[in-house]
């Protein structure tokens, strides 16, 4: 024993003794327990919950996201596979351009960039689209893998992508971008590692060219699955065939088409609703089936069609102030942060200059502009899913379909769900008949066709057009699109502006429609071919001088009856901003942008006149108070707007009290009723007589203006009650609906606070339910001598939600504005005061 | 050289270990020099001395690197995780304290069973060898 313990010892007696003996066993008994546990959670994830050693690392964990966060301004660094130097001058705003010396050098470099800036973004999608989210999110993320794989969505990938042609434009592309995605992804450092992944307790997987196809069939999934026409076979199973078919028309009352017809529009042919009839209860069945695969839900307070909605139109140069051709577009998508496009600038000298937004995983620009071309999108909306009602040799367990009267073995594909530790989560068996993949509808099986499943080489498409030179050029070299069908809208600097809704469409046996349940037994109800590109809809530089589109139907069937689909969208947008191009001979840039935030509302001008109307009548009450407010209203949705929620709640009581007989008696409205559109509201308007009128719980039988009167007085009600006396500030619009932008993965601290926007429901920048979602791209460009652009988005470059370029760009985008989009030749053409970084890729 | 001065320099030295291992290894470093340091040094004190040293070697990287980023994005990590921003960088500390602490207790009592009953002298005020 040392002198030191001694002299301790003696000073203070024995005790201590008895306290360090007693401390000598206390510790390893609490310190390795205590130990084990930490080591336990440190390592392992519980439930939800990351492992926590590798999330509090001050160096290596969640904190390392904060270095990340910080732009390096100057970067120079080797990646395997280059041919040369490729130097990355990023702008003010985040954006990219990259200046190579060969087209595979910048789709390396692109790939490279984008995975910096959105890696989490990348592999998300990728996952969401395969069905493998469970590998990463674990079980949580089941129904969602689940409800992919029955759409056999995957398996489509995997096809597709066995059958590319490895030569193709598109496929060099992919493999230049992956390598570039996975040059980052093998050099990532701690700080660069997205915090969801830290969150999650993952690391990120190398990026496959195969992550592309399934990234364009979930574009596919999200813009060409059409539900509309199975709430029109919901409605069959409440108010028979006949009443069905006319409240969910597949030719709109009012037309106002994409493809002009040279005649005064819009054309209205409004038509009286044969009254309710009987109803066919195995209708009910099938599109309970397909619309629980719906990727979207209607919001429960309105309609999603009044909430979602592209725009795109372009002007010709006769009608320009600056004698130029002008083009704009606005795709509204679900809004979400990081945003689903990514901006990047393009530069191989005399090959290639390219501007525009790209989809991370994909390896070029979507939509943008070239130096003489600028294109956009908006969504067709044609009818490109196909049911079959199938004949199956065993209903609980089937192993063969019946077809044309033998019996035909079924594809059984074996569906494995992994945990991220690799475990099996779940497995399906997932049964194809020759048209795609087979679901269970009650007692039956239906089988579904979808465009999306043909073979195709959009990539391809969409590298090839970044070349083009003329409209002509363009729209060639998109000719083989297959899916999904898009308005592609186009102009080039010699004034030609042209649209054409392009992806293959199927012709279907008998009278070609396809909002119908086919008989799966005879191979006779199968398609029979595609339309040709000629037939499609289209118009190059028509005479009135000007094209636009909004997802409304595409062709006025007075034009061309042929069945395209039943699933537009009400042409209220088409209406108004026809309207707007009209009134304008003289048509300028800024012009061009205050349309894409309009706040007027072609419904609004429709159904505020009915309601002052019937306001107006004896005997005054608190109506005649709700029709004189509504008179106050300017038909605007502007952010300080005061009374348009009061048409608004008139509007969704008048709905509720009109539709009745598409719901239980008694229940309350729900988003997954089939509810008809405004416009098939505004026929019945015009039939003050019909039965659709009476609302079947009450023993009176009431007409059209009790009905609306009776709706104006609950909207005036309600509004009072949510949102206090008129003139109390509460009813400002721009307290009412805002913008909600999500984080992708639907974290909570990294949404964006709620923004108010100015539009409603309908108007060319719709907002309506919760406000999720929007124009997740405006662009304006001018195809003069030298191209000029003008864009935004509701986000920023970067998707570390801790970066200062997470979501800069949101609150300019709410107010209606555009940046200058900088498009320079050469790395000195862009002044150094604009340059915010440089990264120097050079080949290893 | 004082007794406090001799602490002083050891536990500076133990603290710079601490950061260097965990940048190095990240938090596995931690339970790995609080053993080794309390298997060598032998002391009764060294399981509390790993303790304070790893606590203050991760808090210390906590604010170099919360002076360089700025408030926010702790604000944000804690609105995330759906804590208080405080909890996170005080969990990383207490995480780190608790981790050096037991592990160095279990080294410490190791020695005993193989070397035999501890050095019992305490931090500052003990008298020097």
């Amino acid at each position: 024993m040392s002198e030191a313990l001694v002299a301790h010892d003696s000073a203070v007696g024995a005790r201590p003794t008895v306290v360090r003996t007693r401390r000598r066993w206390v510790r390893p008994l609490v310190g390795l327990p205590l130990l084990a546990a930490l080591v336990y959670v440190g390592t392992q994830t519980l439930g939800p919950a990351p492992a926590l050693g590798p999330l509090l690392d001050p160096v290596h964990g969640i904190w390392a996201s904060t270095r990340g966060a910080a732009f390096r301004e100057s970067i120079t660094t080797s990646i395997p596979g280059l041919r040369g130097e490729v130097t990355i001058l990023y702008d003010r705003r985040g954006v990219p351009h990259i200046f190579a010396a060969s087209e595979p050098d910048a789709y390396r470099a692109l790939g490279y960039v984008v995975a910096r800036d959105r890696l989490f973004q990348l592999e998300l999608q990728a996952r969401a689209a395969a069905g493998t989210l469970t590998e990463i999110a674990g079980a949580g993320a089941l129904s969602l893998d689940r409800n992919m794989r029955a759409l056999g969505l995957p398996r489509a990938a995997e096809r597709k992508f066995a059958a590319v042609d490895t030569t193709d434009a598109g496929a060099r592309a992919m493999d230049a971008y992956t390598a570039g995605v996975n040059a980052w992804i093998d050099a990532l450092s701690d700080a660069d590692l997205p915090i969801e992944y830290r969150m999650l307790g993952a690391r990120p997987r190398n990026w496959r060219p195969i992550d592309g196809v399934h990234l364009l069939n979930r574009m596919g999934y999200t813009l060409a699955f059409s539900d509309d026409e199975l709430r029109g076979i919901a409605a069959r199973a409440r108010v028979g065939r006949v009443a069905a078919d006319a409240l969910f028309p597949f030719d709109s009352p009012i037309q106002e088409p994409i493809q002009p017809t040279g005649r005064p529009s819009p054309r209205y042919a409004l038509r009286r609703l044969p009254p309710p009839g009987t109803p066919e209860p195995d209708a009910g069945i099938v599109s309970a089936l397909a619309l629980a695969a719906a990727p979207w839900t209607a919001p429960d307070d309105g309609g999603f069609d009044d909430a979602v909605g592209s725009n795109n139109w372009a002007v010709a140069p006769a009608r320009t102030a600056a004698g130029h051709a002008l083009l704009a577009g606005d795709p509204h998508l679900e809004l979400t942060l990081p945003s689903i496009w990514y901006e990047a600038h393009l530069v191989v000298p005399g090959v290639l200059d390219v501007y525009g937004v790209t989809i991370p995983g994909a390896p070029t620009i979507i939509i943008g502009f070239n130096r003489d071309v600028a294109w956009t999108f908006t969504n067709t909306q044609a009818d490109v899913v196909d049911y079959y009602a199938e004949t199956v040799d065993d209903p609980g367990a089937p192993t063969r379909y019946r077809l044309d009267g033998a019996w035909t073995p079924l594809e059984l594909r074996v569906e494995r769900y992994l945990a991220p530790d690799g475990g099996v989560v779940a497995v399906d068996t997932i049964r194809y008949t020759h048209r795609g993949p087979m679901r269970r509808a009650g007692r039956g099986w239906l089988s579904m066709r979808w465009t999306l499943f043909e073979p195709s080489r959009e990539t391809s498409a969409f590298v090839d057009v970044t070349h083009a030179r003329t409209v002509a050029e363009w729209m060639s070299a998109m000719a083989t699109y297959v899916a999904p069908a898009q308005n592609m809208l186009v102009a080039d600097r010699a004034g030609t502006i042209a649209i054409r809704s392009t992806g293959v469409y199927p012709i279907r046996p008998g009278d070609g429609r396809g909002d119908v349940v086919r008989d799966g037994s005879r191979s006779a109800s199968d398609w029979t071919g595609w339309w040709t590109a000629p037939e499609y809809p289209q118009a190059v530089s028509p005479a009135q001088g000007f094209i636009a589109s909004a997802n409304q139907q595409p062709i006025d069937p007075a034009v061309n009856p042929r069945y395209l689909g039943a699933d537009w969208f009400p042409p209220w947008r088409a209406m108004r901003i026809n309207q707007l191009l009209r009134a304008d001979s003289s048509v300028t840039v800024d012009a061009m942008r205050r349309y894409q935030t309009d706040p007027g509302s072609a419904r609004a001008d429709a159904f505020v006149p009915y309601f002052l109307e019937v306001a107006a009548k004896p005997p005054e009450g608190s109506v005649a108070r709700a029709g004189r407010l509504l008179a106050q209203w300017d038909r605007r949705y502007t952010p300080d707007n005061q009374r348009a929620v009061l048409f608004e709640n008139a509007m969704r009581e008048l709905a509720r009290a009109v539709w009745d007989e598409l719901r239980d008696p008694g229940a309350p409205a729900r988003g997954g009723d089939p509810r008809p559109s405004d416009i098939i509201l505004l026929e019945l308007l015009e039939d003050s007589a019909s039965v659709w009128w009476d609302v079947r719980e009450t023993p009176v039988v009431e007409r059209r203006d009790a009905i609306i009167r009776a709706s104006l007085e609950r909207g005036l009600d309600t509004t009072i009650a949510r949102h206090g006396d008129p003139d109390a500030g509460g009813w400002r619009w721009s307290g009412i609906q805002q913008a909600r932008v999500r984080h992708l993965a639907s974290i909570q601290g990294f949404n964006a606070a709620p923004v108010a926007v100015q539009g409603g429901p309908s108007t060319l920048s719709p907002s309506s339910g919760q406000g999720t979602f929007g124009a997740s791209w405006r662009m304006v460009v001018e195809l003069g001598p030298e191209v000029r652009g003008w864009g935004t988005y509701p986000g920023g470059q970067s998707g570390n939600p801790l970066s200062d370029r997470y979501s800069d760009r949101l609150g300019g985008w709410a107010r209606g504005e555009l940046d200058t989009l900088l498009v320079p030749r050469a790395p000195s053409g862009l002044a150094p005061e604009a340059i915010r970084a440089r990264v120097t890729l050079v080949p290893r | 050289m004082t007794s406090r001065t001799a602490w002083l320099l050891r536990f500076s030295a133990l603290l710079v270990a601490m950061i260097l291992v965990t940048v190095a290894l990240g938090w596995w470093g931690v339970p790995i020099v609080g053993a080794a340091f309390a298997a060598l040094d032998g002391r009764d004190s060294t399981p509390m001395e790993a303790s304070a040293s790893a606590a203050s070697g991760w808090a210390l990287i906590l604010l170099v690197t919360a002076l360089a980023a700025g408030a926010r994005p702790v604000g944000i990590i804690g609105n995330a995780l759906g804590i208080p921003a405080i909890a996170i960088p005080l969990a990383s500390i207490i995480f780190a304290s608790l981790l050096a602490w037991s592990s160095a207790a279990v080294a410490l009592f190791a020695r005993t069973v193989v070397v035999g009953a501890p050095d019992t002298r305490a931090g500052p005020g003990a008298t020097a060898r």
